[in-house]
């Protein structure tokens, strides 16, 4: 029987690899889709948690939808900001982007 | 004539002075300058008024004034002048006046040098006639900044640079008054704790009944800070390179009042308010004073450049007035200001 | 009553020079003339009222004596005063300083002629009056320390009055330094003095001293105090000031530096006499330095070429025959000698002044010669100076010198009484040998000479006639009324001994008739002389090597010590003070590589931290539920 234990796992398993994804990734989008991996671990959790906890209140899906709507924004923004360097700095790599820096 | 306020007015002639220019074009040079001697010369001569105002038979605080300002932490805009500050006060006119007089052909950035000394003027004004502690540490951060901008702006460079000097300068005095910071807050502390309500006025902390553990803690952290305002060996090395980098006016400022301060508030807030930690931590700032003395005394005979040679001997002579302050007895007291006062007037003398 | 009056007016004596110093000084210095009228004005009205004060305290009882004070600054502890005192002893003093100085003034109207600096000469003419003779009027030991320091200042001003030239700025800066290791001894004495006595006062401290017997206090008192006249006196070892003290111009070497400054060691002696007297050890000491110093100088002057020079040993060696006889207790003969000398000496030197006034500018002896022709005036009256110096009776220096003779012999002091004896002969001998090769003799390049102004040979005949005549006020045979007047308990007069008057005149024609064999008749060679004794006349020539002795003592230690200190400012303290600094500084470039600019390190450091938290806060959180 899946309960909700096995979606926490899930949940977990997926925003490690987000984060793994985040710190370890070079590329800028790479980067970006592990944002997206986080964001959607956060939303598998809200889901499980509503759908386990409190079914009547559907509290979790509303922010599911939530998430998704602002993940969409941050993606455009991210990929135009993405592009906005790739301009200047002819590259995508993060090792290039040492702008905040002393 | 017994209610004006005249110490305010005299605190506050060159700040309003220095109002004034800011609000002038910097090519009125002329009208700078007279603005400048002017408020100065008013402070000269009231605080002559205050001098011989002064009723010598009656002593004690004169012409106070209070002005209650944050009560709950006991502070308040309060002045007022005694035996030891009159002759200070009087000295710092004296000196901010001929400073002016002295830096009156100065060509380069006249509105940022005059607005800067009255600031300065004001400033050490501020720290010998203030009865409040705050006030008085108040002012006496004041005097740090203005001596900064005029030591780099204006200085020169000679053994070292003027940056430098003028930075050493200014980290000295400002990790002296974290110190005296210290000491001031924990006074206050523990004051508010057996007087039973919150205070900063000097007379009243005088009443209150320390604990000599205390006293001597608090005098300790009071003697490194205005030990090193004063030059105290081996806190001294600020002294001779900021005199030697500083432009003329400041020099006359720096070795004829500046240091005065610490010798004053070691009087004022030190052996007042801490008689037993005094005599405690005496014999140790007497050694220290003879440093001074000895010390400073001989590196001048080395010296080819006058103003460190004026460095070197106002850090010597400050040994005497330390001497005087650590053998807490009236006559070295008065031998400690009157040596304030009569040193105060030889190093503008000879600045070159 | 106008006695009275005058008395209570005395204060004025030092006080209008002091005026007339403020007047040159503000308003006048641009008008040479009118500063010189001046000072001499104010001078003058000092001598007129110094003569008025000797009329009523030697018209009186010897015991009579003025003081007045105003508390000057008073604590618990400490009590100060500012006094005048006047006894036979100051109105003396009072008497010789304005004579003197009167003179001097009125002599450097013409020695100082179209000098630029005339006004500010005058000025410190002036202050340096009012300062000696504060001094010599003062009532306690604080008041003349100030005083004293005043003169010692003065002293420096017009040592180094010319001072564009390299070798006045250096000796002015030698009598400066010097003087201040005596004065500091001094100082600690007056220090001494008033932390066991409680009080400055002359009088009370001779009321008090008498009975107070612990020799173990009062001997350093007495050694410290005797500091001060080593030092203003040039006494040995601190003689070296002096010499080199001529570079000022002629007249203040005659007004400070022979008749008046350097006689205010001797003076303070006699002052507090009552203090010596009471430490045959410091007596001992005292009679010692001056009979040392008396000879050592007389025998540099033996071999001196300047003529200011020869004149500036034999003030020394003079100076060191008054302090003798202080230390053998003859302090009557001692005030006797300053007054004589003061009045020979300044003629001696004034009258070289007009000498190197005509030759402008040429000091040495060799070549002068001849000058008996061209300056009459000058010529005589030095030789009457010459002759007084020599002791020849009946002139001033006779009666003095005896005294002070008569004075070591009857102390018991036979060494020094011929110690003394020898020093006379010498200062003969060196007198003359400068008279004969510079006066007489052939004229060496000195053609031009002639007579100074009325305004110089007037002094000079004065102070001849002074020196001829001041010294029968002592004479035995006047009934010896200066030291009827002049004297302390402790002073002791001997009676007069017919065998040492001869012996100390013969000795004196002696010299004088050596010099005349010598550089005169030129029976015996001075260069032979010089050849059979290289040694001796090198040591003598070079003073001893004392100034190469002081400079070599200041370079070892004084340099190397202020070096030592120097460098452990500069790298000691100023590099903890850097190290401090650059320990900031490098610790904040080295951190500083934590933060590269990867956004994604950054956001590990956030991770890292935000796990931490969130561990401790979950710690926190199990305890309390556990």
């Amino acid at each position: 029987m899946i309960g909700l234990n096995h979606y926490l796992l899930l949940g977990t398993v997926l925003f490690g690899i987000g984060a793994y994804g985040v710190f370890a990734k070079r590329n800028a989008i790479a980067v970006l889709m592990s944002i997206e991996l986080m964001l959607n671990a956060v939303n598998v959790n809200f889901v499980a948690i509503n759908r386990f906890l409190q079914p009547a209140a559907g509290m979790g899906q509303l922010f599911a939808i939530f998430v998704i709507v602002v993940a969409a924004a941050e993606v455009a923004v991210g990929l135009a900001l993405i592009i906005s360097i790739y301009r200047h700095r002819k590259s995508v790599d993060l090792n290039d982007f040492n702008l905040l820096k002393w | 004539m017994s209610d004006f306020p005249i110490l305010s007015v005299t605190l506050l002639l060159p700040i309003a002075g220095a109002v004034l220019i800011t609000m002038l074009s910097p090519t009125q040079k002329s009208i700078i300058r007279s603005i400048a001697a002017v408020s100065t010369l008013g402070s000269l001569l009231l605080s002559l008024v205050v001098f011989f105002g002064y009723d010598q038979l009656q002593g004690g605080l004169q012409m106070t004034e209070s002005i209650p300002w944050v009560r709950d932490l006991g502070i308040s805009y309060a002045l007022g002048v005694d035996g030891i500050s009159i002759p200070l006060l009087l000295l710092t006119n004296l000196i901010g006046f001929s400073a002016v007089y002295a830096s009156w052909h100065t060509q380069e950035r006249v509105k940022e040098f005059f607005v800067l000394l009255l600031l300065l003027i004001s400033g050490v004004m501020g720290t010998f006639i203030a009865t409040d502690l705050f006030i008085f540490f108040l002012f006496y951060e004041v005097v740090v900044i203005p001596i900064y901008l005029l030591v780099i702006m204006f200085g020169s460079s000679k053994r070292v640079t003027k940056e430098y000097a003028g930075m050493k300068l200014t980290i000295y005095l400002l990790i002296g008054s974290a110190f005296l910071l210290v000491g001031l807050i924990a006074l206050f502390v523990q004051a508010k704790a057996l007087l039973g309500f919150p205070t900063m006025d000097i007379n009243t902390l005088a009443r209150a009944d320390f604990s000599v553990g205390f006293q001597v803690f608090v005098y300790c952290l009071m003697a490194l800070g205005f030990g090193t305002l004063l030059s105290m060996f081996p806190f001294h090395a600020w002294s001779p390179d900021g005199y030697a980098g500083a432009p003329t006016a400041v020099s006359m400022i720096h070795a004829g009042v500046l240091k005065k301060i610490g010798g004053y508030g070691l009087i004022r807030i030190g052996l007042l308010l801490l008689p037993a930690g005094a005599r405690y931590v005496a014999p140790l700032i007497a050694i220290l004073a003879l440093g001074n003395v000895v010390y400073a005394g001989i590196i001048c005979l080395t010296q080819k450049d006058l103003k460190y040679i004026v460095g070197y001997s106002s850090v010597s002579h400050m040994g005497y007035v330390l001497l005087g302050i650590a053998s807490v007895n009236l006559i070295s007291l008065n031998g400690a200001v009157m040596m304030m006062f009569a040193m105060g007037l030889w190093p503008p003398c000879s600045s070159p | 009553m106008l006695i009275q009056d005058v008395m209570t007016f005395s204060w004025l004596i030092p006080v209008l020079p002091f005026l007339a110093f403020a007047l040159i000084g503000l308003f006048l210095h641009r008008w040479p003339k009118w500063s010189a009228a001046c000072s001499i004005a104010a001078i003058g009205v000092s001598f007129f009222l110094s003569v008025l004060i000797a009329v009523e305290i030697f018209g009186g009882d010897p015991g009579r004596a003025f003081e007045m004070s105003v508390r000057w600054l008073e604590m618990p502890g400490l009590k100060v005063d500012m006094g005048i005192l006047i006894d036979p002893l100051t109105a003396v003093m009072l008497l010789v300083v304005t004579t003197v100085a009167l003179l001097v003034q009125i002599y450097s109207l013409g020695y100082m002629e179209g000098d630029p600096g005339r006004a500010s000469y005058f000025a410190y003419q002036s202050i340096f009056a009012g300062s000696m003779l504060g001094l010599v009027m003062a009532s306690n030991f604080g008041q003349i320390f100030v005083f004293w320091e005043l003169v010692g200042m003065c002293s420096y001003l017009l040592i180094g009055f010319w001072f564009g030239r390299p070798s006045a700025r250096d000796a002015a800066i030698k009598a400066f330094v010097t003087n201040r290791i005596g004065d500091f001894g001094f100082l600690l004495g007056i220090l001494f003095l008033i932390i066991v006595f409680g009080t400055l006062n002359f009088g009370e401290l001779a009321a008090l001293i008498p009975d107070y017997h612990n020799l173990a206090v009062l001997l350093p008192i007495a050694v410290l105090l005797f500091f001060g006249p080593v030092g203003k006196s040039a006494q040995f070892p601190l003689h070296v000031w002096l010499p080199d003290a001529m570079e000022g111009p002629t007249p203040v070497s005659a007004l400070i530096h022979a008749a008046t400054m350097v006689a205010a060691g001797v003076y303070l002696i006699a002052r507090a006499f009552f203090i010596f007297s009471q430490v045959p050890q410091a007596m001992l000491l005292i009679a010692l330095v001056g009979g040392f110093t008396a000879l050592l100088a007389a025998t540099i002057a033996l071999v001196q070429n300047d003529i200011k020079r020869i004149l500036a040993y034999s003030t020394l060696s003079q100076l060191g025959y008054m302090v003798m006889a202080m230390g053998v207790g003859a302090m009557t003969a001692g005030m006797f000698h300053l007054r004589t000398h003061a009045f020979f000496k300044g003629l001696l030197f004034l009258a070289a002044g007009s000498v190197i006034h005509a030759l402008h500018g040429e000091q040495d002896i060799w070549k002068m010669g001849g000058l008996a022709k061209k300056m009459p005036i000058t010529t005589w009256t030095f030789v009457i100076g010459a002759l007084a110096l020599a002791g020849i009776p009946p002139l001033a220096g006779f009666w003095s010198k005896d005294e002070i003779l008569l004075g070591a012999f009857a102390g018991g002091y036979t060494g020094l009484y011929l110690l003394g004896s020898l020093v006379a002969f010498m200062t003969a001998f060196y007198m003359f040998r400068l008279i004969f090769i510079a006066f007489f003799g052939v004229s060496k390049g000195a053609e031009q000479a002639h007579e100074s102004p009325p305004v110089m040979t007037g002094p000079l005949v004065i102070l001849a006639a002074l020196s001829i005549g001041a010294g029968f006020v002592g004479s035995p045979w006047m009934g010896n009324v200066f030291g009827l007047y002049i004297s302390t308990p402790g002073a002791v007069h001997h009676p007069v001994n017919p065998t040492i008057m001869a012996v100390s005149s013969l000795l004196a024609l002696a010299g004088i008739g050596l010099a005349w064999l010598i550089y005169q008749k030129q029976a015996v060679s001075a260069e032979k002389l010089r050849q059979r004794w290289p040694a001796l006349y090198h040591v003598f020539l070079n003073k001893y090597y004392v100034d190469e002795f002081y400079a070599w003592l200041g370079k070892v230690f004084v340099d190397a010590g202020a070096r030592v200190l120097e460098w452990v400012d500069l790298k000691i303290i100023n590099g903890a003070v850097n190290g401090l600094a650059y320990l900031t500084g490098s610790s904040g470039r080295t951190l500083r590589y934590a933060v590269n600019g990867q956004v994604q390190s950054y956001a590990i450091w956030v991770m890292v931290g935000l796990v931490l938290l969130l561990a401790t806060v979950l710690k926190t959180v199990f305890t309390v539920l556990v």
